[in-house]
């Protein structure tokens, strides 16, 4: 007689080291299946990682995929709306679940034993939503007010929002994940209902699952809730290209600030590019810790910026470099372009020291360790690098690349990305002076 | 020293905890505690500033200072391959600190430019008026960042004086988790430590805490605010209070969650806030209490007399038996997760030997949490919670909103402040 776990097929089995194996399976319906168990501690993550991110949205419907996120939280056919968190939190787990360009995913932290009510939730949402205007609505308020925490009262999510529209035109990871204000107004629950129809279905799945889980009970709940489920047909999506040049402008806005902000933006490589890894050990030299190049020359000694920090995109496109900088109070945003700007030359014209070289990897690799610590760490690991590199060992080859990476590398790097032809700069400039009085009631 | 074993990966946390925090700071000199944990990176008698930040980073590592209200501690993750190196270093930076005057100068023009900094930060700046209006008039509601005027009166005598009383061995608790033990580290430490006066521990005798004059509503005006901050709180448990079990209990079901009773008012019923918590801030001295919404401008009276209602309700009558037996679970079976790594699990053991809880708080955490009847906890909520004793912060643009705040009932006292004033 057939075992009926012969339908998840076994497609891959990595040993990273000793006691550490991750399995990778493939259900009939399309739906992958990352598993990382581990024993020791009486807990476990269950993520789901859907292929869907706001780069897939439309015109007009900006938001709709993180709206639909939080509408996955809503009721279903079976549970009405809160069963999915009571359930949850009745046996001690916490969940949550975010949006970015390439993806969306939720995440599961339980104890130990509950793997079959998790699956039975999480399936269930899959294809039993009943979304209704009296959920949507005061959800889409929540959104809203999300909106206006992250974006609207905070110049630093304002100025990245102008960055990466200015920068990109018309690409798709232009406009913001959390949707325009008007969009986020605009979406219908028939759109909402047509995004959970199009793009959540197995295979557009990944299940990434990290901790005391045994082989029998993942695939036991496999069979039971997830191996019914039909493919769905891809939602159409153009074929995605890698970012352009960042545009080269400059913008301005004006807030209510104490001090000047700087965000300037270049076009970066995919998280699948060769050079991808020397970028990474460039921005730790230049801008991570205290000895790094820019954190000396803008701010321990140049004292002309409170902070300096960059950002390395990890998308499947590319994205943009986020430079980001906090001038000090009576200075201004030029005269530290003045100092990344002559340090970028340098390090395009000049390789830099093997110990500088070497201080870097070192960071980098303890840094890759304390990424592996949680349970939840890991299945993100995970699931993160399979929707977004298409494979996961990209998680444990970019540690190993790091030790790999060559002065030239940098060099090549440093030319590639820092080109002073292809940057756009967003500055935050103080505005307007509030009252101030005092009154009885 | 707290050591918890996990060999799994090479490499390993450490972090020197000292037993003191701001509130040691003498009046009029507020920032000291923090100037000079700083300062402390800064260069040691071998090395120059740079020197010192070449040594340590080439080791992959990086050093955080931070400054709490009952504690300071210097924090790092470290490869175990240069574990050995690293303590040296730490030991070189504690007992033979530069403290240049130079550097002294400069790290209190950075941390006036922080202050000015914080105050674009709408959710900080209500922290900080939070603390200010909890504490009014005691060392605890100072502000640990300092102010420009008390920053300039600390002179580099005072820090190393203040460096002299408080890093000390007496004061010191050692944490380390990972690819490390304990043997070995202490080997290590007392080597690399020999140095370290032994001092008198910090005698935390400092004055009682008042109760707050009403109900009192800060309104922090800052111009083009589409959304408002509210923190409301009041001074509550300290970390080693026997009641602090039961009622972090009932904060869990009244405001833990995503389930619990707040989050379900303010964000599931009425869309008025991303998120709505509350939560209890035990210290080692003082400890509060706190819930907290962002509310879009026009629903921010509304929602600070929802947050008063449900709050006065929660105090007077607590939680219902359902809410409660579903927090206690919760709690319960959720504590797997407050000790999944060695890091975690040795952060937690730190957490509760600085509140001055007793060895066996993580052993019985259960126990006692199993042993918490429901009226027991109703009344301790009734007992130790003042919701007609509280301050409200809110930080929004205060025009349009004058008439709404007016209207809010029980407030004793309304209170108008610019965001600049803090500058």
């Amino acid at each position: 007689m057939q075992n009926p776990h012969d339908a998840i097929r076994l497609v891959d089995r990595f040993r990273y080291r000793e006691n550490l194996e991750i399995e990778k399976y493939v259900l009939p319906n399309g739906l992958t299946v990352l598993y990382w168990p581990d024993f020791s501690a009486p807990l476990f993550s269950f993520q789901s990682w859907f292929r869907v991110g706001s780069r897939h949205e439309v015109k007009g419907r900006t938001g709709i995929a993180h709206l639909f996120e939080h509408l996955m939280f809503k009721g279903t056919k079976n549970h009405p709306e809160g069963d999915f968190d009571r359930i949850l939190e009745s046996f001690g787990g916490r969940n949550n679940a975010a949006t970015w360009l390439d993806w969306t995913y939720f995440y599961d932290d339980v104890p130990a034993g509950f793997l079959n009510e998790v699956m039975a939730l999480e399936a269930d949402r899959l294809v039993n939503m009943s979304l209704c205007p009296e959920e949507v609505e005061p959800e889409r308020q929540v959104v809203m007010n999300e909106r206006r925490e992250r974006v609207d009262n905070d110049p630093s999510g304002r100025l990245s929002e102008l960055l990466w529209q200015k920068a990109l035109g018309d690409h798709p990871y232009a406009h913001p994940t959390i949707g325009w204000m008007e969009d986020i107004a605009a979406i219908s629950l028939e759109n909402c209902v047509d995004f959970h129809r199009t793009w959540y279905s197995p295979n557009q799945l990944v299940l990434s699952i990290a901790g005391a889980v045994t082989r029998e009970e993942l695939f036991d709940g496999l069979l039971k809730y997830y191996a019914p489920i039909p493919a769905s047909k891809p939602g159409f999506a153009p074929e995605l290209q890698q970012t352009p040049p960042a545009r080269s402008a400059t913008y301005e806005e004006r807030f209510p600030l104490t001090c000047e902000r700087l965000l300037m933006g270049y076009s970066a490589p995919s998280v699948t590019d060769p050079l991808y890894p020397a970028l990474e050990v460039l921005n730790e030299l230049l801008f991570e810790g205290d000895s790094a190049r820019l954190q000396r020359a803008l701010c321990t000694d140049g004292e002309i910026a409170g902070e300096i920090s960059a950002y390395v995109p990890a998308f499947k496109a590319g994205g943009l470099y986020e430079i980001c900088s906090e001038l000090r109070p009576d200075h201004h945003a030029e005269e530290a372009l003045d100092v990344l700007f002559k340090a970028f030359e340098q390090i395009c014209r000049e390789k830099p020291a093997q110990s500088e070289l070497d201080k870097a990897k070192n960071k980098l690799e303890s840094r890759f360790y304390r990424g592996l610590q949680t349970m939840q760490q890991r299945a993100q690991g995970l699931g993160f690098y399979e929707v977004t590199a298409g494979d996961y060992h990209r998680l444990f080859e970019l540690a190993k690349s790091y030790s790999e990476v060559t002065l030239d590398d940098l060099q090549a790097v440093a030319q590639r990305v820092l080109n002073p032809n292809a940057r756009t700069i967003v500055i935050g400039r103080p505005s307007g002076e509030p009252a101030c009085e005092e009154e009885e009631a | 020293m707290i050591v918890v074993e996990n060999h799994g990966f090479p490499y390993a946390y450490l972090v020197l905890n000292f037993r003191f925090g701001p509130a040691f700071d003498p009046l009029g000199k507020e920032g000291l505690t923090s100037l000079t944990n700083r300062m402390l990176l800064r260069g040691t008698r071998r090395r120059s500033r740079e020197a010192f930040e070449e040594a340590i980073e080439s080791l992959g590592t990086e050093v955080n200072t931070a400054t709490q209200s009952s504690s300071v501690s210097i924090s790092s993750a470290i490869l175990s391959r240069n574990l050995e190196r690293f303590t040296q270093l730490l030991g070189e930076m504690l007992t033979e600190p530069l403290f240049s005057p130079e550097e002294f100068e400069k790290v209190k023009r950075e941390m006036r430019a922080e202050q000015e900094a914080m105050l674009n930060d709408d959710s900080c700046l209500a922290r900080i008026w939070l603390r200010k209006t909890l504490f009014p008039g005691h060392l605890l509601g100072r502000n640990a960042a300092g102010t420009p005027a008390s920053l300039d009166a600390i002179t580099l005598d005072d820090l190393i004086a203040h460096h002299r009383t408080y890093y000390t061995k007496s004061n010191l608790l050692v944490t380390s988790s990972g690819d490390v033990t304990q043997a070995h580290l202490e080997q290590l430490l007392q080597d690399a430590f020999k140095n370290l006066p032994e001092g008198e521990p910090t005698a935390w005798n400092l004055a009682p805490i008042a109760p707050i004059d009403g109900r009192q509503l800060w309104v922090i005006d800052k111009p083009e605010r589409t959304q408002s901050q509210i923190l409301v709180g009041h001074p509550a448990v300290q970390g080693n209070d026997p009641d602090l079990l039961a009622l972090n209990l009932a904060f869990t079901g009244f405001g833990g969650t995503f389930t619990a009773r707040l989050m379900q008012e303010v964000r599931v019923k009425r869309g008025w806030s991303y998120g709505a918590y509350a939560r209890l801030v035990p210290e080692r001295f003082g400890g509060f209490c706190i819930l907290s919404a962002a509310p879009e401008r026009d629903h921010t009276a509304d929602c600070i007399a929802l947050l008063l209602e449900e709050y006065e309700r929660f105090a007077r009558e607590g939680l219902s038996d359902d809410e409660i037996e579903f927090a206690r679970n919760y709690l319960i079976n959720a504590f797997p997760f407050k000790i999944e790594t060695a890091a975690q699990k040795a952060a937690l053991q730190t957490y509760y030997a600085l509140m001055g809880m007793p060895e066996d708080t993580l052993d019985r955490y259960t126990d006692r949490l199993k042993a918490i009847t429901p009226s027991a906890l109703r009344r301790i909520c009734k007992e130790r919670l003042t919701p007609d004793q509280l301050t409200i912060v809110t930080v929004c643009e205060a025009e349009p909103l004058k008439d709404a705040f007016s209207q809010l009932k029980h407030i004793r006292k309304v209170n108008l402040r610019s965001y600049l004033d803090e500058k």
